[in-house]
């Protein structure tokens, strides 16, 4: 069994569920603004990207890897702050895999891939325009909604910001042969990507308390966590904000 | 006294662990692993044939040395370890084993991810879409299964795989091997 002094520091059960099936210490917590400051200073980057992408020259395989990996990285902060999405949960990792692709494509030497890797980059306007179309339905969902909780929903705006960041992950590695097919693959990764802006700057705005440093601050409601203060509250409302915290029940 | 003209570098390609002491690099990397690997069959065995309690099933070490169990630091260090092993290791092989060692590098990147995942999470106390504890990737399709144990299987097998391969080499493989990994003599393999 734990020793008390374990059980004193920020410890969470694995059990029931867990991977592990541990008692999981790390000796200290740090609190999420680390991950918020993190998710802020890379969403500029892909957001960035593909605005000026139209006005620069073809892109480096270092600034490609780049913008990827921060498209990826932000995506992983989302799910991290963002207390649920607005998609089923067996989604997510199909979107992380596809996050994970263009890396691949990007990074990928090996010359027995070559033509595979060819073929899946002439696929990328065939998933950037679905998931971008997917992205702009959850911005305005949040955005056109009517009036009182909706209003303030965090759900469908987390949503919107992993989609379009997968949508421009794939952008960034469109090759279109009409000029057409560039002009208006470009056009729509700037609309997202002011969008994504605007998307991630008001959920973070929106949000409510930081999440609970201990298991001890909240309940459990089915998958979701619930706060000591919404504890009332149907679950939807709970995966619709950022992690509820209890009173004075911070991290550390 | 050596100097730099004179002193092989150790990694990379043509480097001594990829030559001259692939071999017993290759040894010390797989006794770390099957030590790893004995630890959890321990802890399998407490927990469904002795029928311990989860939290007091810590293996061997684990039950003088609870916190090699508990904290999340080792296993994300021994995630590290098996990554840098699988980095530092990739070029000493060719061929079929190449192929496979790198299969397992991949599943072992994204093993490291998890891991990565759950210290983030318990460090900052914001965890996976909403969830009440450290969720991983893999636990939102996957609910209640030995993860951990699955994730070493998955990397191990193709890991011996490759070192099946690395020890019987083709002749061609045998060829462009550079180290003396392989128990036959190239000239006589095959």
């Amino acid at each position: 069994m734990p020793a008390p002094a374990v059980l004193s520091m920020p410890a969470v059960l694995l059990a029931q569920g867990g991977g592990h099936d541990h008692v999981l210490t790390v000796g200290f917590s740090i609190g999420p603004l680390v991950l918020r400051v993190a998710l802020l200073a890379a969403i500029p980057i892909v957001a960035g990207f593909a605005v000026l992408h139209g006005f620069l020259g073809e892109p480096g395989r270092g600034l490609l890897v780049t913008v990827l990996a921060a498209a990826g990285g932000a995506a992983v902060l989302e799910l991290l702050l963002s207390g649920g999405l607005n998609i089923p949960e067996q989604v997510v990792p199909l979107l992380l895999a596809l996050l994970a692709v263009p890396l691949y494509l990007v990074l990928s030497r090996d010359p027995r891939f070559a033509p595979a890797v060819t073929r899946t980059r002439r696929l990328a306007p065939w998933v950037f325009w679905p998931v971008a179309v997917a992205a702009a339905g959850q911005f305005g969902a949040a955005w056109l909604a009517g009036v009182g909780a909706a209003r303030t929903a965090t759900l469908p705006l987390h949503t919107g910001v992993v989609l379009a960041l997968v949508a421009l992950a794939w952008f960034a590695i469109v090759r279109t042969e009409r000029a057409a097919g560039t002009v208006s693959a470009r056009v729509g990764a700037v609309v997202l990507a002011m969008a994504l802006m605007g998307g991630a700057a008001q959920a973070t705005v929106l949000r409510s308390a930081d999440p609970a440093g201990s298991i001890g601050a909240g309940v459990e409601t089915g998958a979701r966590r619930v706060g000591a203060e919404g504890a009332g509250a149907a679950p939807k409302d709970a995966a619709a904000g950022s992690p509820v915290a209890a009173p004075g029940g911070g991290p550390g | 006294m050596t100097t730099a003209a004179d002193t092989k570098r150790w990694t990379g390609p043509g480097g001594l662990l990829n030559t001259r002491y692939h071999r017993a690099a290759l040894a010390v990397f797989m006794v770390v692993v099957i030590g790893h690997w004995a630890e959890h069959i321990v802890q399998a065995v407490q927990i469904y044939a002795l029928h311990w309690p989860r939290p007091a099933a810590g293996g061997l070490l684990g039950l003088a040395f609870p916190w090699l169990v508990t904290s999340e630091w080792l296993h994300y260090g021994y995630a590290v370890v098996m990554l840098v092993g699988f980095v530092l290791l990739r070029h000493g092989f060719v061929g079929r084993g190449r192929s496979w060692w790198h299969a397992a590098l991949w599943i072992q990147v994204w093993h490291h991810f998890e891991h990565l995942l759950l210290l983030l999470q318990a460090m900052t106390g914001a965890y996976l879409m909403g969830r009440a504890v450290p969720t991983s990737v893999a636990q939102l399709v996957f609910p209640r299964v030995e993860l951990h144990l699955f994730y070493n299987t998955i990397v191990f097998v193709p890991m011996v795989v490759a070192m099946v391969h690395h020890l019987r080499p083709r002749p061609t493989e045998a060829a462009s091997m550079g180290c003396s990994c392989a128990r036959v003599p190239a000239t006589a393999a095959g």
